[in-house]
């Protein structure tokens, strides 16, 4: 039940990231496509790779360096600092080649969470979140908050990965005791419908005309 | 999501679900504080830019007077070296050929000359009233006297002049700006009010001075301040506030026009 809300959620938020395609600024065109895939990812490879592998593990490993990519390049617009943006550009490079050798050597693909790569990916995401949230600080502009579309997308992510620990924790206390797992499966089903509503309320209220007069 | 092995060991994890959970309470808090935080920025931002905005205005307004005042000053010396001074000459020369011609040619002569002697006195008045010089030696109770003077002599319209409690200087830029104000007023007066008569009342009090204009003619609505037309008005408004005075504006179709200006900071 809750699944297919989530994937109905994920669905909406995909096609009113098409409708409002071209009044969106790159960043969140850039997410859009990431929000495309990452549902194309979870449903029809998703099927096609457990078909193979009887497992999804190849698709957690090309959801996290998919996702480190996509919200690096998105914070690449975002940020002013030119350090930061260098930087967000150049991380790209090592984690790729660290999830490769991962997927290969440490944690392999067909059969294992990729944990070695969503552990520092989400540490690097909360970082660049809350440095965006001090960008915001010293540069406020005269739009209220409620509908900046930059802080909806910076507190989905904020809120993703600071859960994501959280859901490993869970995940780990729970199979080791041999606990009750439908909690957790719920829990982190309602952290990515949280999730996908924070981003889609971002895609909603994001617009190129109040960027272009804000920045006058 | 299947994960069986997540590779932390069974110790830690009731610590990391704790501290996890509270990272989960912190986040809500962060978002919360944020906002508040970022408000208080808009606001703190906007108050800056509005007083960025007010200090650019004011040396704007400053020094568009410094340049009328530069031209009236100029214009001003012209009038009085210049024009008098040739005028003077011309009455002069008449003069001394009237004393030579026929009497039906002197009275002529004579007309000539007494006109241009009244135009030498318009002259003479009008470089008073646009000269800074005059409002420094004389005051602006005094000054305002001359001008009222002026306009009663051209005719143009009727203007009463009054001054209560006893007179003192407000400092030559402060007078000079209200008297800049006043001659805007008679001036609106003139040209778009089509008024008859015209009110100045100089009221001096221990640590206020109130510099009261009035007319009786067409008025406007209170909306005409916004719009383009009104700009003479709010320019009024924006000297007296250069000075640290406050000028309030009541008009109303038909019924004239009352401006007021107080002025309580120069002491």
């Amino acid at each position: 039940m809750i699944n297919n809300i989530s994937l109905i959620l994920s669905i909406l938020v995909c096609l009113t990231g098409i409708v409002r395609f071209r009044k969106l600024t790159m960043p969140f065109k850039l997410l859009v496509a990431l929000q495309i895939i990452d549902l194309l990812l979870t449903t029809v490879i998703n099927k096609l790779v457990v078909s193979i592998y009887h497992t999804n593990a190849l698709i957690s490993h090309i959801q996290a360096l998919n996702s480190y990519i996509f919200y690096s390049l998105i914070y690449y617009f975002l940020f002013k600092n030119t350090y930061i943006k260098k930087f967000l550009l150049f991380s790209i490079i090592p984690i790729t080649a660290f999830a490769f050798i991962n997927a290969i050597s440490i944690e392999p693909y067909n059969n294992t969470f990729p944990i070695y790569i969503l552990m520092p990916t989400e540490i690097l995401l909360v970082i660049y979140s809350l440095l965006l949230f001090r960008q915001m600080l010293l540069y406020p502009v005269q739009v209220n908050i409620v509908i900046q579309s930059v802080f909806w997308y910076n507190i989905a992510i904020l809120f993703f990965s600071a859960i994501m620990f959280m859901n490993l924790g869970l995940m780990n206390y729970y199979s080791q005791h041999n606990l009750f797992k439908q909690f957790i499966v719920y829990f982190w089903y309602s952290a990515i419908i949280i999730f996908n509503l924070l981003l889609g309320i971002a895609i909603l209220t994001d617009r190129k005309e109040e960027i272009a007069v804000n920045a006058q | 999501m299947h994960n069986d092995n997540i590779g932390i060991t069974d110790d830690s994890v009731q610590n990391i679900v704790l501290l996890t959970g509270a990272l989960f309470i912190g986040i809500i808090g962060f978002i919360v504080y944020f906002v508040v935080l970022y408000r208080n920025r808009q606001l703190k931002n906007k108050k800056e830019q509005d007083e960025r905005e007010a200090a650019f205005r004011q040396e704007l307004l400053k020094t568009q007077l410094e340049i009328q005042e530069q031209t009236f000053e100029y214009v001003s010396k012209e009038i009085h070296d210049n024009i008098t001074q040739v005028l003077s000459f011309v009455k002069l020369s008449l003069g001394t050929i009237g004393n030579t011609l026929e009497a039906d040619k002197k009275a002529k002569v004579n007309e000539s000359r007494e006109l241009i002697a009244q135009s030498i006195n318009d002259l003479r008045d009008l470089s008073k009233s646009l000269s800074f010089e005059h409002i420094s030696s004389l005051g602006l109770a005094k000054t305002i006297e001359t001008e009222v003077e002026r306009i009663n002599k051209s005719g143009l319209l009727k203007v009463f002049f009054s001054v209560e409690g006893q007179t003192f200087s407000i400092g030559e830029q402060h007078e000079l700006v209200l008297f800049r104000i006043l001659q805007e007023a008679l001036n609106n007066s003139l040209k778009h009010a089509a008024a008859e008569h015209f009110k100045i009342s100089l009221q001096y009090h221990h640590d206020l001075l109130n510099l009261s204009l009035e007319d009786d003619g067409l008025g406007f609505s209170p909306g005409a301040l916004n719009n383009k037309s009104g700009s003479g008005l709010r320019n009024m408004e924006n000297r007296a506030a250069l000075i640290g005075g406050k000028a309030t504006i009541e008009s109303a179709p038909g019924e004239g026009c009352r401006i007021k200006i107080s002025l309580n900071s120069f002491k």
